[in-house]
């Protein structure tokens, strides 16, 4: 006699017969699979921005022993020294391609708001002057023009959206007075998207300070880079460090790996929760079906195929509660977030979508394995007489 | 003594229904146990960065600080500020401080010096594990210095040894007599404290400090007082803002306050779904039982008393379930086993009030998975329970 095997609507069928247990099985699997595939897409998030943040033709030029920009400062002296330093490239109008900047966290607030939690967000405030956007070649205008008088500013993107759709026109608060935005720009995803900008003299007046963080330039030779570093550290009447932008903002990134770990980390735990239900629902199942399962046994069909229609099961409401995880991460994608002084955006990239359904499927699968195995060892004539 | 004796009673009923299918109350524990697991580990990891931020933070300290400060670390402020901040009523103590950057012994590594008047700093805040003859030999010495157990035992340095702390660039060398440790659990743990004008003279910068930290002598002066300070030096070359200790660390976890949010969120998450989970299982048994139950009630059971026995059974699950979860996400962090990859001088830390906390929510989340299964187990007729087939 041929061993037909249960047909998949079959196993359909009954999963929606059980609309109870299959619903909080669904839940599980979809919580575990939501929070996995956000914690993983926050992870990427920071080490994509971090990655693809500044100029591989460009330096960045601190303070001796300085660490990052917050905690640099360069002399007036010093910087007259990078700007003309021999060898630096120079824009059409001959000027040196070097951006002085200074850089501070304020606290930051709309001027409108009401209720602050705190002082506000901790915000990079960057002071520039034009020539930032020929040194940071991805930053450019898209709404609005250049700051001319103090209090003016210019927003990122993200800080935008971050402070709830800010616009030209609007106005921020930090370092005791109040900001307009006269303009908004791109910087194609790298950090200086959560910044503020504005004019170098204004952040130098309001902060009370003729020192500036950091100059970052771009030597007139891409292929000299490392030569060229070598040179301005050593130069005698500098007392500077000098970086490779691209690797000071990679070295930033660098907590991404914590919260990939975490994710996983949260993602397995969640996922033992949604194994457990899962398997209770399917051995709940297969109790409720001895005696249909008994005589699909009688009728013919095989140990393994009344077994593996379980397993079916288990893996028909994992696959339904992963489509679910990764619809309601989906919802999460665009979100603006900055943590670790780095501002970015979430992204929910296909890759940990794949993940998420295989958590999703394996969950499914490992609650699913010993109720079929149960099923499988049924023998048909104590099955069917099974109260 | 009669009241006594039903409670057990029901006890031991409320046991033979979990060992009634025994499968399913292991699988439904073994699902609390994980979500209050994962609770507990999220607020000790939250309870971990709160404690690092709040840590002694005292209610009677406040901070000056320059108003419009580039960095946390720039010596700013002028040091004669700090006659004012004492001459200020309600200040017990003041003292400016700023801070040095350097190398141990080891190449590459990171000390920070945090340059300070011994004397005031002292009456400022006691220092964890500095006794009093150490807290006066460094006062004394000019060159000596409180350095935190954990770079001692990092740089193999001794207390009473004369070490130097490597200037990183071009900055210079410092060198200082260790007069006593710090205990690991201080706030200045993993610091060296010096001597403010010997620092200033090795490396520069005299008469500026990063900050003055101070001492009220009460708690509900700390916001008047720093409202006067920074009143007073409104019109000076550099003004002010004072804020306490508490606000202080309050205002940095604001700024973390998406991770805290999204991890607390994952947490509860987590509870509410295992509501589900439970009240699933708890609802399978009560329709497995449903001839038993009506049987019960035909003998005289009221219905208050099985909804009981249903609920009971609920609560019992959540509340094993939750203090073994509980529990051993705190022996795991308490283990000190955990270790973050790159971040090998924080450890995460739990607390035995996360622990209760979370065996308190047991009992909500017994109560609500099991309310919904209690009223199914009341509702039907006895006749019909009595009747009734799966």
């Amino acid at each position: 006699m041929p061993r037909a095997s249960l047909p998949f609507s079959y196993a359909w069928r009954n999963v929606l017969a059980r609309k109870l247990s299959t619903a909080v099985t669904l839940s599980c699997v979809a919580v575990s699979v939501m929070v996995y595939v956000v914690m993983i897409s926050t992870a990427d998030g920071i080490e994509r921005v971090a990655v693809s943040s500044g100029d591989p033709r460009n330096l960045v030029v601190l303070s001796t022993g300085a660490n990052s920009a917050e905690s640099s400062r360069l002399s007036p002296a010093s910087v007259a020294r990078v700007r003309y330093f021999p060898g630096i490239a120079r824009d059409g109008g001959g000027a040196p391609l070097a951006s002085v900047e200074l850089q501070s966290a304020q606290a930051v607030r709309r001027a409108d708001a009401e209720n602050v939690v705190g002082e506000g967000r901790f915000t990079p405030v960057r002071g520039v002057t034009p020539v930032a956007f020929q040194v940071h070649t991805a930053a450019h205008l898209v709404k609005g023009r250049l700051p001319r008088e103090p209090g003016e500013i210019l927003v990122g993107r993200l800080l935008a959206r971050e402070f709830g759709g800010l616009e030209v026109g609007g106005s921020l608060h930090f370092a005791s007075r109040s900001h307009r935005v006269v303009g908004v720009f791109e910087a194609r995803g790298q950090v200086f998207e959560g910044e503020i900008w504005m004019e170098l003299d204004s952040l130098k007046a309001l902060l009370d300070q003729r020192d500036v963080s950091q100059v970052v330039v771009r030597p007139a030779d891409p292929r000299l880079l490392s030569v060229w570093q070598e040179r301005l550290r050593e130069s005698r009447r500098l007392q500077v460090d000098v970086r490779r932008e691209t690797d000071y903002y990679a070295d930033m990134g660098r907590g991404s790996q914590a919260f990939s770990y975490l994710g996983n980390l949260i993602g397995l735990i969640l996922g033992l929760g949604a194994v457990a239900a899962g398997m209770n629902s399917t051995y709940a199942a297969l109790s409720g079906r001895v005696r249909e399962m008994g005589t699909l046994r009688a009728l013919g069909f095989g140990r393994g195929s009344v077994g593996s229609t379980l397993l079916v099961e288990s893996c028909l409401i994992g696959a339904v509660g992963g489509v679910l995880g990764v619809l309601l991460a989906l919802l999460f994608d665009g979100f603006a977030l900055s943590l670790m002084g780095l501002a970015f955006e979430l992204h929910v990239q296909p890759a940990s979508l794949g993940e998420g359904l295989a958590l999703a499927l394996a969950i499914g699968a490992v609650g699913g394995l010993l109720p079929a195995r149960a099923a499988a060892r049924l023998e048909i004539i104590e099955a069917l007489r099974h109260a | 003594m009669r009241g006594f004796a039903s409670a057990t009673g029901q006890f031991r009923m409320l046991l033979r229904q979990l060992s009634r299918s025994p499968r399913r109350a292991l699988l439904t524990f073994l699902g609390l146990v994980v979500a209050f697991f994962l609770f507990t580990a999220l607020e000790s990891v939250l309870y971990t960065l709160e404690g690092l931020l709040s840590q002694s933070a005292s209610e009677t300290g406040i901070f000056m600080r320059p108003r419009s400060r580039v960095s946390f670390f720039r010596a700013e402020l002028p040091i004669r500020y700090v006659d004012q901040v004492r001459a200020m009523q309600g200040v017990v103590e003041a003292s400016p401080a700023r801070f040095h950057f350097g190398a141990g012994s080891r190449e590459g590594s990171f000390v920070a010096v945090v340059g300070v008047e011994p004397a005031p700093y002292l009456r400022v805040r006691p220092i964890d594990g500095v006794s009093e003859t150490e807290a006066q030999a460094f006062r004394a010495d000019r060159r000596g210095a409180l350095v935190g157990e954990q770079l001692l035992a990092s740089n193999g340095w001794q207390v009473g040894e004369e070490v130097t702390v490597r200037g990183r660039g071009r900055s210079p060398d410092l060198s200082l007599r260790i007069r006593g440790d710090i205990a690991e659990g201080d706030r200045m743990g993993r610091a060296v404290i010096a001597h403010l004008d010997y620092l200033a003279q090795v490396v520069g910068g005299r008469g500026r400090a990063a900050f003055i930290q101070a001492r009220v002598a009460h708690p509900s002066l700390a916001l008047a007082i720093a409202r006067g300070l920074d009143a007073r030096f409104a019109n000076f070359s550099v003004p002010t803002r004072t804020r306490s200790e508490r606000s202080h660390a309050a205002g940095i976890l604001a700024n973390l306050s998406d991770v805290l949010v999204g991890l607390r969120a994952i947490g509860y998450l987590a509870l509410a779904v295992t509501v589900l989970v439970v009240g699933n299982a708890v609802a399978m048994g009560v329709r497995e039982r449903t001839v038993e139950i009506g049987t019960l009630r035909a003998l005289g059971f009221g219905r208050g008393r099985v909804m009981g026995l249903v609920l009971g059974e609920a609560v019992l699950l959540a509340l094993l379930g939750g203090v073994v979860g509980a529990l051993g996400a705190y022996a795991l962090f308490e283990s000190g086993w955990l270790q973050v990859p790159r971040m090998r001088d924080f450890t995460l830390r739990s607390d035995i009030s996360v622990v209760v906390r979370a065996a308190l929510l047991a009992l909500p989340v017994g109560a609500l998975a099991g309310v919904l299964p209690a009223f199914t187990a009341v509702r039907r007729p006895i006749t019909e329970s009595l009747r009734w087939a799966d």
